[in-house]
C-alpha cells in the first residue's frame, strides 16, 4: 500500500478534529460552564436603586460606626455630614450621608447622597443619585444622572431631566418640560389645570364579558359599553363613552375626551388618552402613549402602570396613581 | 420506482430548505429590530388570586426544593394557593407534601392513588378542585424565583392571552457533556426562537411548566387530553384554534433540571416526538382550516408540529438515496446530495439550529460555551432514532387508540 493512503487518512482525521479542538479544550478546562445567573430573590420594585443605596450605606455604617469617611469595596468614597450646604457651582464628589438637610445652590453638582431630612436643589443642579427621607424639591432645569427617591412628596421644577427613575412614596409633582424614563408616585401629578370632564350621558349597555372584533371598532361618544373589547384593528372610544371592561387593540387606540375605561388598556400600537378621560386599569402600549390634560389613570389607594415601549407624553393636570415607564423616554408637555 | 424515490428525496430537500430559511429569518429578527415587550413591568395593586399546580410522581428528591421556592414567592399569600399533586408516588413524596401542608395553610395537596397516572390526568384533577381563574404550573424540578408568579400573572391583563410561558434555564448544565449541549439547546429555543415568535405575533408555545393559563378556558376545551404524551403542545394548539394567544416572558426565567444521561434524554425525546406527532395527526388539519390564524401563524404552527416528523423524513430520504445508489441510479447531482447533508446537519439535525444557539449565547453573554457547538454532531443520529421511535409510538396510539403510558423523566439532583 502506498504511503499516500495513510497520509491522506491522517490528514482527513486531523481536519475532522479541528472544529472539535476548542470544544475539547473547553470541556477539559471549562471557562464558561456556570448556569446562567438568575437572582431568585429579585422582586420588581420601582424604588430598587434607593433601596440598594440605603442598604449599602447602612452596611457601611454598621461596619465602621461613627466614621466620618470610608471607602466602598468599589473604591467610592463615603462621607457623612450633619447638614450639607453646597454653594453655587460647587462640586461634591463621592457618596454623602446627610443626617439632616441638604441645600444645594444653583449650578451645584453632587454625586450621590442619602439625606435623612429635607433636600432642596436649586436651579440647574446636577445629581447622580439621591435618596431623601424628608421632602424633596428640585428647582428648574435640574439634571438627574440616574435616580432620585423620596419617602415623602417631591416637587420637580420646569425643564428637569429626571434620569432613569424618579420615585416618591408620596406625591410626585412634575412641572412642564421635564423629561423622564420612569416615574413612581402616589400619585404622579403633572402641574397645570385639569380640564373639565365631558358631561355626555350614558345611553346603551351591551351585556357580555368581552366583545371580539375581527377588525377595528368604534364606540360612539356617550355610550356605555357593558363589556370589554378585543379588536384586531384600531379602536376609537368616543368622548364621554364608558367601557365596562378591558380594551385590547391590535392597532392604535384613541380614548376620547372624558371617556372612561373600567379595565386594563392593552395596545399593539399607540394609545392616545383624551382630556379628562379616565382609565381605572393599567395602560400598556407597544408604541407610544399620550395622556391628555386632566386625564387620570388608576385610583386613590391603589397603584397601576402606564407602560410604553417607546415614549410617554403627559399633558398638564394629569394624575397617575402608580408607575409610568417610558422605555425610550417621556416628557411633560409644555404649558 | 426510481422516479418515486427521486421525487421523495426532492420533497425532503424542500422541507429542509423551508426549515433552514425559517431558522435563518427567526435568528436574524432576534438580532435586529424591535423586540416585543412582555407585561412584567405592569405593577398592579389589584392582583388576581392564583392557583399553582405542581404535578409530582416520585419526586422526593426535588419536592422540598419546589415547595420552598414557591413559599419564597413575593406574591401575597392570601391570593396564592399551592396545589402539589402527588400522582401515584411510591417514594417519600406524599410524606413531604403532607409535612408542608401541615405547616402552611395555602398549600392544599391533592393525592391521586387511583385512575390514570400521568401529568394530564393530574392537572385535570387539580383543575377540578381549584377555583381561581389563573392557574400556573411548575414541574417538580423547577425553582421559580420570588417574582415569577407575579410576573407571569401580568400577562393576563391582556384579555386575549389564554396562556403564558416563561423562559427555562437549566441549573445542572455543567454536569455532563449532554447537559452542556442541552443547555445550549434551551438557549436557542427560548432566547431566540420563542422570543422572535412572540415578537412577530406567530405562535409561541406553552411548555406545560413555568407558565400558566386561564382555568375557564382550559375547562371549556375539556381540560387536558389524558391520551396526549405532550399535553402542553396539545393545549397550545387548541388555544390557538379557539382564538386565544400565548404570551412569552423571556425575562421571567426559571431553573429546571435537564437529563444527565443519554438514556433519559432518549426517553424524553421519544415522548416529546410521540406527543408532537399525536397532535399533528389529530389537530394538524384543523390548524390549516382555522379562521383565527393568519397564514403566517398557520405556517408557523404547522412547522412546529412537523418538527418531530422531519428526522424520520430525513432518514427515509437517506434510505431512498441508498436504494438509488444500489440500483445504480444516483438520484441527483452529487453536489445537491451534499447540500442535503450540509443543510440537515447545520440547520435542522440537532433540533436547536446552530445559528439560533450562537445568537442566544451572545445575547446571554455565554460565549465560550459556544465552542461546544460541533459536539452536536454526535447527537444527530441519536436524535434521529429517538424521534423516529416517538413517531412510531404516535402512529400506533392514533391508529389503535392506545392509552400511552406516561414516561417520567428521572431526576438527577445531588
Amino acid at each position: 500500500m502506498s504511503f499516500h493512503v495513510p497520509l491522506l487518512l491522517t490528514l482527513f482525521g486531523a481536519a475532522v478534529l479541528v472544529p472539535f479542538m476548542p470544544g475539547i479544550k473547553e470541556l477539559r478546562r471549562p471557562r464558561d460552564n456556570a448556569s446562567l445567573p438568575i437572582d431568585s430573590d429579585y422582586v420588581r420594585n420601582p424604588r430598587q436603586f434607593a433601596i440598594a443605596l440605603r442598604r449599602l450605606l447602612m452596611e457601611q455604617a454598621l461596619q465602621a460606626p461613627g466614621a466620618a469617611a470610608a471607602r466602598l469595596p468599589n473604591g467610592e468614597r463615603v462621607a457623612t455630614r450633619r447638614d450639607l450646604r453646597v454653594r453655587a457651582d460647587e462640586t461634591v464628589k463621592g457618596i454623602v450621608g446627610v443626617s439632616r438637610d441638604l441645600d444645594a445652590a444653583a449650578g451645584a453638582s453632587i454625586q450621590e447622597a442619602w439625606v435623612w431630612g429635607d433636600a432642596t436643589l436649586g436651579a440647574r443642579v446636577r445629581i447622580r443619585g439621591l435618596a431623601c427621607d424628608g421632602r424633596l424639591v428640585l428647582g428648574p432645569d435640574c439634571k438627574v444622572g440616574r435616580w432620585i427617591d423620596c419617602e415623602h412628596d417631591v416637587d420637580v421644577g420646569t425643564g428637569c431631566d429626571l434620569g432613569t427613575s424618579a420615585t416618591a412614596v408620596g406625591t410626585l409633582s412634575v412641572a412642564s418640560g421635564s423629561t423622564f424614563r420612569r416615574l413612581w408616585g402616589q400619585p404622579v401629578r403633572t402641574l397645570g389645570t385639569p380640564s373639565t370632564e365631558s358631561d355626555a350621558e350614558a345611553q346603551v349597555t351591551v351585556g357580555e364579558d368581552v366583545i371580539w372584533a375581527a377588525d377595528g371598532l368604534s364606540v360612539p361618544g356617550g355610550r356605555v359599553f357593558g363589556s370589554g373589547i378585543v379588536a384586531h384593528g384600531p379602536v376609537r372610544i368616543g368622548s364621554g363613552a364608558i367601557v365596562r371592561g378591558p380594551v385590547k387593540a391590535e392597532g392604535d387606540l384613541v380614548i376620547g375626551d372624558g371617556a372612561r375605561i373600567e379595565g386594563n388598556v392593552i395596545c399593539r400600537g399607540s394609545v392616545r388618552i383624551g382630556s379628562g378621560a379616565r382609565v381605572d386599569g393599567n395602560v400598556f402600549a407597544e408604541r407610544d402613549v399620550s395622556v391628555g390634560s386632566g386625564a387620570s389613570i388608576g385610583r386613590h389607594g391603589a397603584f397601576k402602570t402606564i407602560y410604553a415601549a417607546r415614549t410617554v407624553v403627559l399633558g398638564p393636570g394629569v394624575t397617575v396613581h402608580g408607575w409610568i415607564v417610558a422605555d425610550r423616554g417621556g416628557k411633560v408637555q409644555e404649558g | 420506482m426510481d422516479l418515486i424515490l427521486k421525487l421523495w428525496v426532492c420533497i425532503v430537500v424542500g422541507v429542509m430548505a423551508i426549515f433552514a430559511v425559517r431558522h435563518w429569518l427567526i435568528s436574524m429578527r432576534r438580532l435586529v429590530g424591535f423586540q416585543r415587550p412582555f407585561y412584567h413591568d405592569l405593577l398592579d395593586s389589584d392582583l388576581p388570586a392564583v392557583s399553582v399546580i405542581v404535578p409530582m410522581h416520585n419526586e422526593d428528591m426535588v419536592a422540598e426544593q419546589i415547595l420552598d421556592a414557591l413559599l419564597h414567592s413575593a406574591y401575597p399569600k392570601h391570593l396564592l394557593e399551592i396545589i402539589p399533586v402527588d400522582d401515584h408516588s411510591e417514594d417519600g413524596t406524599a410524606a413531604i407534601v403532607r409535612r408542608y401542608a401541615a405547616q402552611h395553610a395555602h398549600i392544599k395537596p391533592l393525592f391521586r392513588n387511583g385512575g390514570l397516572r400521568g401529568k394530564p390526568a393530574a392537572l385535570n384533577d387539580a383543575l377540578a378542585v381549584t377555583t381561581h381563574e389563573i392557574v400556573l404550573v411548575f414541574d417538580a424540578d423547577y425553582t421559580p424565583g420570588a417574582d415569577a408568579v407575579r410576573a407571569l400573572v401580568t400577562a393576563f391583563a391582556d384579555p386575549e392571552v389564554g396562556a403564558v410561558m416563561g423562559r427555562v434555564v437549566p441549573h445542572n448544565g455543567r454536569s455532563t457533556l449532554l447537559t452542556r449541549l442541552l443547555e445550549l439547546d434551551r438557549f436557542g429555543g427560548y432566547q431566540v426562537d420563542q422570543q422572535t415568535r412572540y415578537t412577530l405575533d406567530l405562535v409561541p408555545q406553552f411548555g406545560g411548566t413555568a407558565g400558566g393559563f386561564r382555568r375557564s378556558v382550559a375547562l371549556s376545551m375539556g381540560g387536558f387530553a389524558v391520551r396526549a404524551s405532550a399535553e402542553d403542545t396539545d393545549l397550545t394548539v387548541r388555544l390557538y384554534l379557539s382564538g386565544w394567544k400565548i404570551a412569552y416572558a423571556n425575562r421571567v426565567e426559571c431553573y429546571e433540571e435537564v437529563p444527565e444521561t443519554w438514556d433519559a434524554r432518549f426517553r424524553q425525546l421519544r415522548r416529546w416526538s410521540r406527543g408532537h406527532n399525536q397532535v399533528l395527526l389529530r389537530l394538524g388539519p384543523s390548524l390549516l382550516r382555522s379562521r383565527y390564524l393568519r397564514p403566517l401563524q398557520r405556517a408557523d404552527a404547522l412547522l412546529i408540529l412537523v418538527v418531530y416528523l422531519v428526522p424520520p423524513l430525513l432518514l427515509s430520504a437517506l434510505a431512498a438515496e441508498m436504494l438509488l445508489f444500489l440500483r445504480g441510479d444516483l438520484v441527483l447531482l452529487p453536489s445537491l446530495l451534499l447540500a442535503l447533508f450540509i443543510v440537515a446537519y447545520n440547520e435542522f439535525g440537532n433540533f436547536a439550529p446552530f445559528l439560533q444557539i450562537g445568537i442566544a449565547g451572545v445575547l446571554d453573554g455565554a460565549e465560550s460555551r459556544l465552542l461546544l457547538l460541533p459536539f452536536f454532531f454526535f447527537g444527530f443520529l441519536f436524535n434521529q432514532l429517538a424521534v423516529t421511535r416517538g413517531l412510531v409510538d404516535a402512529l400506533i396510539d392514533v391508529v389503535w387508540q392506545r392509552d400511552p403510558e406516561w414516561v417520567k423523566t428521572p431526576r438527577f439532583i445531588r
